[in-house]
């Protein structure tokens, strides 16, 4: 069930009633619903796995508890039974076959005649989401940082309440469990907030992404009938789309979750409005590279330790990150070359990093400012090329062919035909996201000063635009594969 | 949460509307390649429009031809007429079963054929018709069966078109909507058939989309199509109405990336005579515009072997 679909239409208004108006003054019993709900949300997808699911659950729930109550090396026994458990189960659904074809393409490349065979394995929706919900769990229990809870229910509602349950946030037991132990309240201003949040992902998936997504696979499915410009828009097109994609999902959970009266933490902060890449990695998908700095960086040595080392944890962490997005060399090339921009600050140690916003109470941004967002974009467009391309060696090919010129017309493009207003949209989207980058989306306090009218036609106009410029039948989100 | 409620319902019925006004006027005022998700029938080099409204002057035929752009492209109405045969073509661009179903009802008595063909092109079998059901949207009037269709179609693009057409019709501006606007390839034969004399020969020969064409396709005929075909039939045998099916000439290559022909021919011959044309040979490239539609030159060899047919079941 995708969030921009009917059925999801159908579902979200009826588990929100039954929700809010079936039960009152017992968090249990809205915590049974809840989880009820996610689990038949989950099982639109394909119900074989929700055992997979429960026994995920049950595992990190039970190696908790264990490792709580343990001492000695049985702590580290138990953390590495659900740890070994838990990457077991991933990498058989979401590696094997790449292990198995890289193992053979490294005997045949030898000469040796590889004799193995790849399985036709279903990926389970999510798995690496809630599989990393359930590792920080058990890692800050390990680590004492949170007392295990002893409410199976509540915990299975951490690990699958559905909007974050195929992809992400991947929350923390110390941010989430607390919400759901205690009673959810219904706030008015909240659900609305819930709501508007909705509709600026749902028009970041339906009108921004689909649309920039079919002419960057146009593009990059046909990427050697095109060049210079042409290639060079395929991938500008593939930054929005996943952007898009994958930011407006991320709205949509946080909104849908808001509705319940439960908030999801922030999983981007205006990534294509950072002045450098260390910077743009505080602010794409937050809860991933939180997650790998709190739990690989940080126990590597972190930043405390000799530039070598810090460059070596720094690689390690964009390496696995890299992998974490899928079996394929493009991935881990992606996450090196990211490693790679970040090595400069490293080395020169350059000054504090930037947490603040750009421009920060101002409307544009000053020259220097404007150098370091182009140059800073533009790095990150080349980088999704890896991202987006088949394999290696149609991602050089496709950047060598970026950068020449065939023939005298370097603006070849695709027929645009009548989608060219969704990609038009692309001016007053990002107008909307720098106006608003100081909010913690970029709908949040737009027209709230203004006349209730005005307000509503605003909302109004959006919705319009999605009726008119949503892509019918458009693609699912990119990260569910992940 | 009562406020809350009462405020949402306030603002799902001003945004319903306001939709309504922004639809209609946006759409009204905006260039065509602006239209997003209302499909605006301008002027098209497949003569729907010239095809429909002729339709409707049109009487008592001895032939009635139905289909997808195989049909307007592929039988051409002056070779029945040296015949001897009064022919109509009223195929229109993307036709599935269900289209045909609602013409078939809309036209039948009218036209009161002594004999129809419908021709099939298999990958049609399995889509949802939208794309043609938004052309009859935008050219016909809409009546209580097309707006079923719609509803049917379960479409956005399709609801958004009715509500326009709708709105347009009531005002009583659809009137002043362009005529087809003759192309320079494509002839709107009286009667319904588009001429074209292009030859894929002379265009670029294995394009993208020959290329994409060879993978392997599995053509599937939906439950949904099969119960159209079936139902159409029964029409025509209550009407008493004799009827050939018929798959006319696609290129070699693509036919050959069907991978189950045979199953289809099986599934289609069951439905009364039925002649795949693909079966008895390949037409070469320079009998086609593209792959998969007819150039002049392939009309006048498939439309031989049509009359032949018709011949034979008189």
């Amino acid at each position: 069930m995708l969030f921009n679909s009917l059925s999801f239409a159908i579902f979200l208004p009826l588990v929100f009633c039954i929700y809010w108006f079936s039960i009152k003054n017992s968090h249990k019993y809205q915590n049974i619903i809840l989880l009820i709900s996610s689990y038949l949300f989950y099982s639109f997808w394909d119900w074989r796995f929700l055992f997979l699911l429960a026994f995920s659950t049950l595992l990190d729930y039970f190696t908790g508890l264990k490792i709580f109550s343990s001492q000695g090396k049985w702590r580290k026994i138990w953390l590495w039974i659900s740890v070994g458990t838990n990457l077991g189960f991933l990498g058989f659904f979401k590696y094997y076959n790449f292990f198995i074809e890289s193992f053979s393409q490294v005997l045949t490349s030898v000469g040796l005649q590889a004799n193995v065979s790849s399985l036709n394995l279903i990926l389970p929706v999510g798995i690496s989401f809630y599989t990393f919900h359930g590792l920080s769990y058990v890692f800050d229990i390990y680590y004492k940082r949170i007392y295990p809870t002893k409410n199976f229910v509540q915990y299975s509602l951490f690990v699958s309440f559905f909007p974050l349950l195929v992809a992400g946030p991947i929350e923390r037991a110390t941010h989430l469990l607390p919400q759901v132990k205690r009673l959810r309240v219904f706030k008015a201003r909240q659900a609305v907030d819930g709501l508007r949040q909705f509709l600026w992902g749902l028009f970041k998936k339906v009108v921004i992404a689909d649309s920039c997504a079919e002419y960057a696979n146009v593009i990059f499915n046909n990427s050697g009938d095109y060049h210079g410009m042409t290639l060079f828009l395929g991938a500008l097109l593939f930054t929005f789309q996943i952007y898009g994609d994958f930011s407006g999902y991320t709205d949509m959970a946080l909104g849908t979750a808001r509705l319940f009266g439960i908030e999801l933490i922030k999983n981007f902060n205006y990534p294509y409005f950072s002045r450098n890449i260390a910077e743009f990695w505080r602010r794409w998908h937050i809860s991933l590279s939180s997650w790998f700095r709190d739990y690989l960086y940080i126990p590597l040595g972190g930043s405390r330790v000799s530039t070598l080392k810090k460059i070596r944890n720094t690689f390690i962490i964009f390496l696995v990150s890299g992998f974490w997005h899928g079996a394929n060399w493009t991935f881990i090339f992606w996450g090196g070359l990211n490693a790679l921009f970040i090595v400069p600050d490293i080395i020169f140690k350059s000054k504090k990093p930037f947490t603040n916003v750009v421009a920060q109470g101002r409307s544009l941004p000053n020259i220097i400012e404007v150098f370091q967002l182009t140059s800073t974009f533009l790095i990150t467009v080349c980088a999704w090329i890896f991202f987006r391309a088949e394999s290696l060696n149609h991602a050089f090919t496709y950047i060598s062919d970026m950068f020449s010129v065939r023939d005298l017309n370097p603006f070849k493009f695709p027929e645009i035909g009548k989608s060219i207003v969704s990609v038009m949209l692309i001016v007053p989207f990002i107008a909307v996201e720098w106006i608003g980058r100081e909010n913690n989306y970029a709908l949040e306090t737009i027209g709230l000063k203004w006349s209730r009218l005005a307000r509503w036609t605003f909302y109004g106009v959006i919705i319009f635009f999605i009726g008119m410029y949503m892509h019918v039948g458009g693609s699912e989100f990119i990260y569910f594969q992940f | 949460m009562k406020k809350f409620v009462v405020s949402f319902l306030l603002f799902s019925f001003y945004s319903v509307g306001l939709y309504g006004i922004l639809l209609f006027t946006y759409s009204y005022l905006a260039p065509n390649k602006f239209g997003g998700n209302v499909f605006k029938y301008n002027t098209s080099f497949d003569y729907s429009k010239s095809r429909l409204r002729e339709a409707d002057t049109v009487k008592n035929v001895d032939l009635l031809i139905m289909g997808s752009s195989h049909a307007y492209r592929g039988y051409d109405v002056r070779a029945f007429k040296a015949k001897g045969m009064k022919a109509f073509n009223l195929g229109t661009s993307a036709q599935t079963l269900i289209q045909t179903n609602y013409l078939l009802d809309k036209y039948v008595d009218k036209l009161k054929p002594k004999m129809v063909i419908i021709d099939i092109y298999p990958i049609m079998l399995n889509t949802d018709g939208v794309e043609s059901l938004l052309q009859l949207l935008a050219i016909l009037k809409i009546d209580e069966k097309l707006k079923d269709m719609a509803f049917e179609a379960n479409d956005l693009r399709a609801y958004n078109t009715l509500f326009y057409y709708s709105v347009l019709n009531k005002i009583g501006l659809s009137r002043n909507l362009m005529n087809d606007e003759p192309d320079d390839k494509n002839k709107y034969i009286s009667g319904g058939y588009v001429e074209n004399r292009s030859s894929a020969r002379a265009s670029k020969d294995g394009s993208e989309e020959g290329s994409e064409k060879s993978k392997q396709v599995e053509l599937i005929f939906s439950l949904k199509q099969q119960e159209m075909l079936k139902g159409m039939i029964n029409k025509l045998k209550a009407r008493k109405i004799p009827y050939i099916i018929f798959q006319s000439p696609i290129s070699k290559r693509m036919y050959q990336s069907f991978s189950n022909n045979k199953e289809i021919d099986v599934k289609l011959s069951a439905y009364g005579p039925y002649y795949n044309y693909n079966e008895v040979r390949f037409l070469d490239d320079s009998c086609f515009i593209d792959n998969n539609h007819l150039n002049y030159n392939g009309v006048k060899i498939y439309d031989k072997f049509v009359m032949d047919k018709i011949n034979a079941l008189r």
